[in-house]
């Protein structure tokens, strides 16, 4: 639903115009209201404080051997027990933490100084220096992490600072192919070609522009990689070659523990913990660093209580709208009522109105085309309509809806993949994601075809290959054997339109179904829906905002503003005499309506409004050139009413006509 | 087709052209060069052959279907992309003369308004910083007090207040994002706006605020334009003089009354006959629907290379033309086989690039 995140995501933010008194402070405040920056602050904190006072607090001294006191279990005098040698695993713990810590922090450090700079340099540069770059980490892959940082310390030889610099070395691989990736995605956006454009040098993208942007991936990988580093560093610790013994380190003191694990396993259960709290600590500051850097992940903060999570779940699965009256039925129906629907977004902040009260019809063989903006609630309406709104994002809270003479509203879900399936066909605006990538046209049509019914092999194929030929798909049996990326963006929405038809729905829902096609191919498709609507009878509800497709391919049309029909009636009366302002706006503003080269415009004043911030009164009232602070709108939501054989919700409606 | 093609156009003022682009093209996947010797990639000619000239403080629109090398004809006269042939000349400077830098320091001039502000505008950036940004590539306003003066100014011009600095892209709506991606082309002080696709993914009813904009600052600030856009009817609007592009050529090019107004190009016909806003009264009138889509530039049909979906070659081969059968039908036979020259209109204004542009055309009647 990134819609509703759009329309949450708007309100004013004040905060960060205030005066900054100190960056330093300013950080530490935003890490600390978050509780995952607070937990991960203050462990950090207290471990980093441990690596530094550690020695000064061990109670006993780590390195007396005690062999009438081995493998001894916690108590009063030994808190964490006493390893195979009879040494207090406390105080090791304790002295062990600075080496532990370095080890971790100056491995990550070292792979990333190396590695991300290889990984972007490989992503900016491509060509050759990618390849060759790409290679020498792929060889640098094959080798198993331990066998290579024996490598390293048998050539550097073995210290703790040797040790960092080989566990360090063996993550270069992970951070220069993740950075390379996520460079590469990045420099692909928009923004990036932007800053090009603008002059920008190579640095300074970057720096400015790549960096900020891949760091939260980073950041993440490299709190991961902090844990399997200390891991890799123990490894090399039990082969003799790390932080040298008797000196303690928690890797260490855990491969020491492996031989003890089934006889005395709370050895291995101290160093462990500390170690897992620590990848956690990191992980959790990490994590709330990201989202201070990253603006665009405070708005996905909205988090729902769990409480407030259950109560939606029963309002989702409880039957709507008992007050309202059954649907109409019977054969004489029309192939879509709707009466009174209302629909809502679940939000953190609780229920936002989309749709405040629709009515509409369609009768067979008819097309309707809903025309709004982004965030009239249109697109809202025609899943709800199709039974494909999302019960966890949508809450239906009033009114009714009929396919066929059957309600479509309140069932089971058994009952409502049935409706949907004998009646409702769909056509969505991106055809080349509805479709699957790695499954032959044929087979998807096939899946669409058999759905319900029991039919051979052979005439599903038949069935297939008559649905092509309907959708002027030439040489059907060949194309069933092609796969989506064989064909144009045209051809694919001829085959999205061919699977939506494969069980003869009553009524077609085409939500912006030409939108993402070129200008001569978007005609096609519309002939094309044209010629299918004659020979089958079926109704179609069109989604668009284009009004100027709406008046060649449609029959009613209903404008929608701010979750209501503000203007709804046969073409020919809507479009060439709108009673509306804001229809007439529309017709209005279109380059072409009339005004001369060169003269402004006649533009809307504003901006659509946003869904649970209406004003009071009018919707529309705002931006409407009509309405001039007149008293009449402000005082309450117009009602629709009959004028001029149309249905439109202005008071004002009748002076349009004079 | 390769003999050098001066457009009829104002030939007198040619000093004042600030944009001249001479048979400019640009071919992508040719002599790659891999890690293992070259690979024989097959050759995508984008942009042919394109000449036009833009004078200074005029609007000119590039028209065409995805596919037909717009984008990349734009990003040419930019100079984020270098032509294979040809020359683009800004000012009085041949890009081809400047090196990276140079070139860098020429998108002063040259900026380039893309088409989904969303997407063009850097996430984690305010909207001040992505202003100011623009400032300090090109080393303008050092001067702290003298820096903001200038951001405020702009912000004011593209009708936003100094309340929206401090926001980021997602905070905005879509108009507000596209002001903010026009304030930054602006900020310094360019001679020429790339516009692409300026206002295509906008609210309708907002596309008509940024169009007025946009006409509102080309006045005050004597800017010159290059629009790209699929939409005749915002180019017969906004633009001066157009070219329709089809598989990286100019297929009609010349003065926007009389491309729009009166188009001689088939294709350029069937755009014009889309664009049109239709009365629902007379809507049973059939529109010229072309069929068919754009073949891939890898394979660009010989002769004209629009004779696959071209419903006058059709037409004209019905009508007893000397014609040859394709696997696209009976087509004229020069269509198929000659490419064709530019023709110009009678009044000399513009020329299309049709075999039969001056022919009475039999497919009217029929």
């Amino acid at each position: 639903m990134s819609l509703a995140q759009d329309m949450a995501a708007v309100p004013e933010r004040a905060e960060s115009t205030t005066a900054k008194p100190n960056p330093a402070w300013t950080l530490l405040r935003r890490i600390l209201v978050q509780p995952k920056g607070a937990v991960g602050l203050t462990l950090v904190v207290l471990y980093l404080v441990l690596a530094v006072i550690g020695p000064a607090l061990a109670p006993q001294d780590a390195f007396r051997q005690n062999f009438a006191q081995t493998l001894r279990p916690p108590s009063a005098a030994h808190w964490f027990g006493t390893d195979q040698l009879g040494r207090d695993v406390f105080s090791r713990i304790l002295i062990g933490a600075r080496a532990t810590l370095g080890i971790g922090v100056g491995g990550v450090t070292v792979a990333f100084l190396i590695g991300v700079p290889l990984g972007i340099l490989a992503a900016w540069r491509r060509g050759w220096i990618e390849a060759v770059l790409m290679r020498a980490i792929d060889v640098m892959l094959s080798f198993p992490d331990i066998v290579f940082a024996l490598a390293v310390v048998a050539i550097l030889g073995a210290n703790t600072q040797n040790v960092i610099i080989a566990v360090g070395v063996v993550s270069i691989p992970v951070f220069a192919r993740t950075a390379r990736a996520v460079t590469l995605s990045v420099l692909a956006e928009p923004y990036i070609e932007g800053s090009v454009a603008l002059g920008a040098s190579p640095a300074r993208v970057i720096m400015r522009h790549v960096l900020p942007n891949i760091s939260g991936t980073l950041l993440t990988l490299s709190t991961l990689l902090f844990a399997s580093t200390l891991l890799s560093a123990s490894g090399l610790g039990f082969l003799g070659l790390g932080t040298q013994p008797p000196f303690p380190e928690w890797g260490t003191m855990l491969g020491d523990s492996r031989s003890y694990i089934r006889s005395h396993p709370y050895l291995a259960t101290f160093p462990g913990l500390f170690l897992a709290v620590s990848a956690l600590a990191f992980n959790l500051l990490g994590d709330a660093l990201r989202t201070i850097y990253d603006p665009t992940s405070r708005r996905a903060a909205r988090r729902l209580p769990m409480l407030n999570f259950l109560r939606r779940r029963t309002a989702a699965s409880a039957p709507p709208a008992a007050g309202l009256a059954a649907a109409p039925a019977g054969p004489d129906a029309p192939v879509v009522a709707v009466e009174g629907l209302h629909l809502a977004f679940r939000t953190g902040e609780g229920l936002l109105e989309v749709v405040r009260g629709v009515d509409l019809t369609i009768c067979a063989g008819r097309t309707l085309a809903i025309v709004g903006e982004s965030g009239s609630g249109k697109s809202t309406l025609l899943r709800a309509i199709g039974t494909l709104a999302n019960p966890q994002e949508v809450a239906i809270t009033a009114g009714t809806v009929a396919i066929g003479g059957e309600p479509a509203l309140g069932l089971p879900a058994a009952a409502v993949r049935d409706l949907r399936r004998r009646k409702i066909g769909i056509v969505f605006q991106d055809a080349a994601s509805a479709l699957n990538p790695v499954l032959t046209v044929g087979a998807q049509l096939a899946e669409a075809v058999r759905a319900g019914s029991r039919l051979g092999p052979q005439a599903v194929r038949q069935r297939c290959i008559a649905l092509l030929r309907d959708v002027n798909i030439a040489d059907p049996e060949r194309r069933l054997e092609m796969y989506p990326h064989q064909f144009s963006g045209g051809m694919k929405q001829r085959i999205v339109i061919a699977i939506a038809l494969a069980q003869n729905p009553e009524l077609l829902l085409a939500d912006e179904p030409t939108s993402a096609l070129d200008v001569t191919i978007q005609q096609q498709i519309l002939v094309l829906l044209r010629e299918i609507q004659r020979k089958r009878g079926m109704a179609i509800l069109l989604v668009t905002h284009d009004l100027n497709l709406v008046a060649r391919f449609a029959d009613d049309v209903a404008v929608m503003y701010a979750g209501r029909l503000v203007e709804s009636g046969a073409i020919a009366t809507v479009l060439e005499q709108p009673l509306h302002p804001y229809t007439q706006a529309l017709r209005a503003s279109a380059p072409g309506a009339g005004e001369g080269r060169g003269q402004p415009l006649r533009s809307i004043p504003g901006e659509p409004p946003l869904v649970g911030q209406l004003p009071s009164g009018c919707a529309f009232r705002p931006r409407c050139p009509r309405s001039a602070n007149r008293a009449e709108c402000a005082a309450q939501e117009p009602p629709e009413r009959m004028v001029a054989s149309r249905q439109v919700a202005c008071v004002f409606a009748e002076e349009a006509l004079s | 087709m390769n003999a050098p093609f001066r457009l009829p156009l104002t030939p007198d003022a040619a000093s004042d052209d600030v944009v001249i682009v001479q048979n400019v093209s640009r071919h992508f996947g040719s002599s790659r060069t891999g890690l293992f010797g070259r690979r024989a990639a097959p050759v995508v000619r984008a942009v042919e052959d394109v000449s036009f000239r833009v004078p200074r403080g005029s609007c000119f629109a590039i028209v065409g279907e995805s596919g037909s090398g717009k984008s990349s004809l734009a990003r040419l006269v930019v100079g984020l992309l270098r032509p294979t042939s040809g020359e683009v000349t800004i000012g009085s400077v041949a890009l081809s003369s400047l090196d990276d830098a140079g070139l860098r320091g020429m998108r002063r001039k040259v900026q380039l308004v893309l088409q989904d502000p969303r997407a063009s505008l850097d996430p984690r950036m305010t909207v001040l910083d992505t202003l100011a940004e623009a400032l300090t590539v090109h080393s303008l306003h050092r001067d702290r007090q003298a820096r903001r003066e200038r951001i405020d100014a702009v912000i004011g011009m593209v009708g936003l207040s100094q309340a929206h600095l401090t926001r980021y892209p997602h905070e905005l709506s879509g108009g507000q994002r596209q002001r903010v991606a026009i304030a930054r082309a602006i900020v310094c002080e360019p001679e020429i706006l790339v516009l692409d696709e300026p206002v295509s993914a906008l609210d309708v009813s907002v596309q008509a605020q940024i169009i007025n904009l946009l006409a509102d600052l080309q006045a005050r600030l004597a800017l010159t334009y290059i629009v790209i856009t699929h939409d005749l009817a915002l180019v017969a609007h906004m633009a001066d003089a157009v070219g329709v592009m089809y598989l990286g050529r100019f297929v009609e090019q010349g003065d926007v009354g009389d491309v729009c107004g009166a188009p001689r190009h088939p294709y350029t016909q069937s755009l014009m006959a889309i664009a049109a806003q239709v009365s629902p009264l007379d809507r049973d009138r059939p529109a010229t629907v072309l069929e068919g889509s754009i073949p891939s530039p890898l394979a660009i049909p010989s002769g004209c290379s629009f004779h696959t979906r071209c419903p006058r070659a059709r037409a004209l081969a019905a009508a007893g033309v000397e014609a040859v059968d394709t696997a696209d039908g009976r087509l004229a036979r020069l269509c198929v086989e000659a490419a064709p020259l530019p023709h110009p209109a009678p009044g000399g204004r513009s020329t299309a690039k049709c075999h039969f542009a001056d022919q009475s055309l039999p497919d009217q009647s029929s």
